[in-house]
């Protein structure tokens, strides 16, 4: 938590905050307290493992649930006790979550009932057709939902939320319900689509991928607190803590001998990554030593399985003709990053 | 906000209870003014109050293995295999469903009664002098029973097959297992919660059972019987013993079936597709399935058609004569002309809308309490709404009487016996299961997401429970109002102990006019009830 992440303390004059948020389930189940502040125009990606709280975040944001302790700002003003019928935050369901009795234009069209658009109905037909039409939905106003494929749920869904003008978008898993094939180009489209809009967005995801292409900033959290915050070159490079390095991205894990061969203070625990890992031609000083186990082909690369002479094994990306299985190899490293054992 | 439903206690202490004081506050002052020992000492010491305890014992046993030996074999027949007619006939196959109890029995009256068509035809055919036989006693009950309730097993054994993996049975025979191992070792075990559910219904409906003893009981007396009579004759004390007996076999039966009822996971596995129906391909037996289920089918009709027939008869026409010699629709003429004879049927529907109406408005709010609110006494809340289906529809009706023939304010007691409301009220008590539950299952499989849109688009409360709560719920809503509105309109037993002459329902015009022999009067009111009925569960049943 102390580098890259700008936590807490500073939500004053940020478009969103949250303020030492604080839920309590049971005597052993807490959430936060979690601070977070988000920019105008801003998307946030909570990323965490299922059970790590942040979805309950998302809610917390929406209105669904009441903090136990702290606030919610949005444009500075509180927002902690206003219902999420007047809090104006847009919310796209991880099922979406459409009306099944009511039809393409008239899920759209449910947000602007209540908010004073009514202005004889062609006011408002023509921003549900707007709606639609930004996600490449036009035309589809008189179409049943249950017809409808799961992306095209999924951008109805949207348009629904969108449609109101909501201050802030939160979306849950908005792409878990879609086919994997699919998930990357509407990962990219959810991503333009936000930012021509400008609307700020926090969004909850566990895979690092979908974090890390459609958030701007990501808040990584486990067992209910946030571990660290910022950009996906910074958590990537710079995991504040073991958690982080080891959930962002593939990582090794070494300790004790292993670790002091990389040059670690006894007690010290070594991450290293398996593209800094190389396969070196004789032993030196600070490199490791052991016999291939396992070799998997992705085309561009390979990633080697190599069990240490220490009995750990550890995963090294090179080149596919770098080493054979059953070889003898010796391991160097470009870039090795050291935690206390207590981090872990 | 959803934890525990904190600040939704009060509305959850409320509702409780109100349905602790409808429905759990008469059932103890009934058992408690049951206790005075002289009522008790003449009870235990009279033989007939045991025979009687007995026979209602005897004659539900008896309805659930009848029953379960016509409902089942159809079920299979009509789930697995494929003949002409099928579909429409399996339709037709639950239509004594549409009968109101008491309406049924007096179909059968006028069907196989000892002057009814059967045996004036018999007559006819072998010029009898008398009627072959006295539709009378424990065998005319019990073909009451048999012929309204085999439905409960033949539509829950229909579910149950349908639900079945044909995987399973697949694995069955590739093990070696034959038809015969197939059936008691595999099928049967895996819809054996579906046979104990409507073996459940069964004994509990025909313990409650009130119409067919009243008619054909004759000297025959069952519990129900037992305890109107007991009430007619003013012994009011022994009618509570009575009462409290009937309550205490219901309970005990409902502990037993439950029991062997268990295990749902056993259905719960099944994922797979059903097995395909197979056609039958050798002439004769296609033939004569094709014929068995016609015949079937206008055995069931009959009924029907007798009521149909009799409600044409003119007072006073018919005599000697096989088949009536005169049709008309005088009867129904009177019905809607008469002042006198339009009352009931007005009395009826408002009672039965009223008490539909306040069933289905506290089996919502609980359904908003229970599931989405989870208060605290959630589970209270259920069992009191589950409690009147326990208990035979005579025990309420005296428990109500009892509850509210005294005025105690203090107590929460109000003199309602003797006035109008007393009988809508207790509608609405036996309405509570059936609403209660249609309406909580309803809320169950309704994803909770739905209504945060709703709130998330900035709909209020009231607005997102108008737009989208109640239209998502309307199938089960449907289904539990019709079903209890039908109950309500039809009802014979809790009417008999509660009517005033202001709000008589039709069940008891038909009553009154079956006394001083109005067939024809009596026969229209029931046809009324039958169309109003069948037009209601079909609306209902709608998607």
């Amino acid at each position: 938590m102390r580098e890259g992440g700008r936590v807490g303390g500073d939500g004053g004059g940020s478009f969103l905050a949250l303020d030492e948020l604080q839920v309590r389930f049971s005597d052993s189940v807490t959430i936060g307290p979690v601070s977070l502040s988000i920019e105008r125009g801003e998307i946030l990606a909570l990323l965490g493992p299922s059970g790590s709280g942040k979805t309950t975040l998302l809610r917390l944001l929406a209105g669904f649930e009441r903090p136990d302790g702290g606030r919610v700002r949005i444009e500075g003003e509180d927002v902690t006790g206003v219902p999420p019928a007047r809090r104006r935050v847009g919310m796209v369901f991880q099922h979406y979550a459409l009306f099944p009795h009511l039809d393409v234009g008239e899920n759209v069209a449910f947000g602007l009932e209540g908010r004073g658009t009514r202005d004889g109905g062609s006011g408002k037909g023509e921003a549900v057709a707007a709606a639609l039409a930004l996600v490449d939905l036009a035309g589809f106003e008189r179409r049943k939902v249950q017809e409808l494929s799961g992306g095209q749920q999924q951008r109805v869904a949207l348009a629904r939320a969108l449609a109101p003008a909501p201050r802030v978008l939160a979306l849950d898993e908005p792409l878990s319900n879609l086919d994997p094939s699919l998930r990357e180009r509407t990962r990219r489209e959810l991503r333009q689509l936000i930012k021509r809009i400008g609307i700020t967005a926090v969004f909850v995801t566990h895979e690092q991928d979908e974090a890390f292409d459609l958030g701007d900033r990501i808040a990584v959290l486990s067992a209910g607190r946030l571990n660290q915050v910022g950009s996906p070159e910074e958590l990537y490079e710079r995991p504040a803590n073991l958690f982080v390095g080891t959930f962002v991205g593939r990582a090794n894990v070494l300790r004790g001998t292993a670790a002091r061969a990389l040059g670690a203070a006894p007690g010290q625990i070594v991450l290293v990554r398996p593209e800094q890992l190389r396969f070196a031609a004789v032993a030196g000083g600070g490199a490791l030593s052991g016999v291939v186990g396992e070799r998997r082909y992705t085309g561009a690369a390979a990633f080697f399985q190599v069990t240490l002479d220490t009995g750990e094994r550890v995963e090294v990306q090179a080149a596919p003709d770098a080493a054979r299985v059953g070889e003898r190899v010796h391991l160097s490293t470009t870039r090795t990053l050291q935690f206390a054992e207590s981090e872990g | 906000m959803t934890r525990g439903g904190g600040r939704s206690w009060p509305a959850g202490a409320a509702l409780t209870l109100l349905l602790a004081w409808l429905v759990l506050y008469p059932i103890v002052l009934l058992v408690l003014d049951g206790m005075h020992g002289d009522a008790l000492r003449t009870f235990a010491s009279r033989s007939g109050e045991w025979h009687a305890l007995w026979a209602s014992v005897w004659i539900s046993l008896a309805s659930v293995v009848l029953a379960a030996l016509i409902g089942v074999p159809l079920a299979f027949l009509f789930e697995w295999f494929d003949f002409p007619g099928r579909k429409l006939l399996g339709s037709l196959i639950a239509l004594p469903a549409v009968l109101p109890p008491f309406v049924g029995v007096i179909a059968f009256l006028f069907l196989y009664g000892e002057s009814g068509f059967a045996a004036r035809f018999l007559q006819y055919l072998f010029r009898f002098q008398e009627a072959p036989w006295h539709l009378q006693g424990a065998g005319a009950i019990l073909l009451v029973h048999a012929y309204s309730m085999y439905v409960y097993f033949y539509l829950f054994a229909r579910a149950g097959l349908a639900r079945l993996d044909a995987a399973t049975l697949e694995a069955a025979q590739a093990l070696g297992a034959g038809r015969w191992r197939t059936l008691t070792r595999v099928i049967l075990p895996l819809i054996r919660p579906s046979l104990a559910g409507a073996a459940l219904l069964t004994f509990m409906t025909s313990l409650g059972s009130f119409s067919a003893p009243y008619v054909f009981g004759g000297g025959f007396r069952v519990m129900t019987t037992q305890i109107f009579a007991s009430k007619q004759n003013g012994e009011m004390g022994v009618a509570l013993v009575e009462t409290v007996a009937l309550a205490l076999v219901a309970l005990m039966g409902l502990a037993v079936l439950r029991h062997t009822e268990g295990d749902a996971i056993l259905a719960g596995l099944g994922k797979g597709t059903a097995p395909q129906r197979r056609a039958l391909r050798r002439p004769l037996v296609r033939l004569a399935t094709t014929v068995a289920g016609w015949g079937f089918a206008v055995l069931l009709l009959l009924p029907h058609a007798t009521l149909l027939l009799v409600s044409l008869v003119p007072y006073a026409t018919w005599t000697t004569e096989t088949l009536p010699p005169v049709l008309g629709l005088v009867n129904y003429g009177r019905l809607f002309a008469e002042p006198e004879q339009l009352e009931p049927l007005v009395n009826s529907l408002w009672m039965a809308a009223a008490s539909t109406a306040a069933a289905v408005a506290v089996a919502l709010a609980a359904g908003w309490l229970v599931v989405r609110r989870r208060v605290v006494l959630r589970r209270v809340i259920e069992g009191l709404l589950a409690l009147p289906w326990a208990l035979p529809g005579t025990v309420f009706a005296i428990a109500l009487a009892t509850a509210f023939s005294v005025s105690a304010p203090l107590q929460l007691r109000w003199v309602l016996v003797g006035t109008i409301g007393i009988l809508p009220l207790a509608y609405f008590v036996r309405n509570l299961p059936v609403t209660g539950r249609a309406i909580l299952a309803g809320y169950r499989q309704l994803d909770p997401a739905l209504e945060e849109a709703a709130a998330s688009l900035g709909a209020s409360p009231w607005r997102t429970m108008r737009r989208v709560t109640l239209p998502l719920l309307r199938p089960a809503l449907a289904a539990g109002a019709s079903l209890a509105f039908v109950a309500a309109l039809g009802d014979f037993v809790t009417s008999i102990l509660l009517y005033t002459y202001r709000n008589r329902p039709i069940s008891m015009e038909i009553n009154a006019a079956l006394r001083v022999s109005e067939m024809g009067v009596a026969a229209a009111f029931g046809v009324v009830l039958m169309v109003v009925s069948a037009v209601v569960l079909g609306i209902g049943a709608r998607r």
